[in-house]
């Protein structure tokens, strides 16, 4: 049986996925959702083990990653590593 | 690493608005955090100061309290018992040390000085005990070591001789 930890790694790396696939156009590069897997474009299976690699006709755009939070700059008062009152900040992606 | 700050005070497990303006009876909940002996960028280092005194002639006593700075005296007023705390917690990513200065001022007095530091990883991590009492002052520098938080107590108290009523305290912090 798979521990919690183990648990709130799976669904931060599923989290993560998702917001991976957001990035992607699935309407006209790799595999469209609208048709049926026969109507794919040439040597692009719908299961990856029938296909061995997929070419990536479009690829990830600028950058990935990401995911939730929506982004937004923002300051937090820190101590620094010198033991200086410092202001850290953090920009883009947000915090789930 | 860097320590992200708690506060602006601190009571318990949660943090709490920056301190009162004015000071009721016995005071707000909590203590300030302070980023080991500095300001923080938009805040100036502070303690919470409490002071009582008793009259065993009148059997009355007064109670109150303040912020303070690092390198401001507080004194209680003077009277047959006269007791003063200072409180705060700290962030720090390295040890640093406090410098207090204790002034009493009884002929015949005699009393205590006292210094417990925290650390939430630690619990209690030092604990000073000495007496004081009489005309005269007392320093002594405390190592306060790097903590995500800790809590600093400085209890100082005096009692005056028989019939008297000349006990006072007189203290201050400051970085050394």
């Amino acid at each position: 049986m798979a521990t919690q930890a183990e648990l709130d790694k799976e669904q931060n790396r599923t989290k993560s996925l998702s917001g991976t696939i957001g990035k992607i156009d699935l309407g006209g590069g790799v595999y469209d959702l609208n048709t049926r897997p026969d109507d794919n474009k040439e040597g692009v299976d719908e299961r990856i083990q029938n296909d061995g690699i997929d070419v990536i006709t479009n690829p990830l755009g600028g950058g990935g990653g990401g995911g939730g939070g929506g982004g937004g700059n923002f300051e937090l008062d820190v101590v620094d590593d010198d033991g200086n009152a410092a202001r850290a900040s953090f920009t883009g992606g947000g915090i789930i | 690493m860097a320590i992200l700050r708690a506060g602006p005070w601190w009571s318990g497990n949660q943090a709490l608005d920056a301190g009162p303006s004015t000071w009721d009876d016995e005071g707000p909940d909590g203590a300030p955090v302070n980023c080991a002996d500095k300001d923080w960028l938009n805040q100036s280092w502070e303690g919470r100061s409490d002071y009582e005194l008793f009259s065993s002639s009148t059997g009355t006593n007064e109670i109150g309290g303040k912020t303070f700075s690092l390198d401001q005296y507080v004194e209680t007023g003077t009277d047959g018992f006269a007791f003063l705390a200072f409180g705060f917690y700290w962030q720090a990513t390295n040890d640093f040390d406090i410098k207090q200065t204790v002034e009493t001022f009884a002929d015949s007095g005699f009393g205590d000085w006292s210094v417990i530091l925290s650390t939430i990883e630690d619990g209690e991590v030092f604990n000073y005990f000495n007496t004081i009492g009489g005309i005269g002052t007392q320093t002594e520098t405390f190592t306060l070591p790097a903590t995500t938080l800790g809590f600093a107590n400085f209890f100082m108290a005096e009692q005056a001789g028989q019939d008297e009523d000349d006990a006072k305290i007189k203290s201050k912090l400051e970085s050394a």
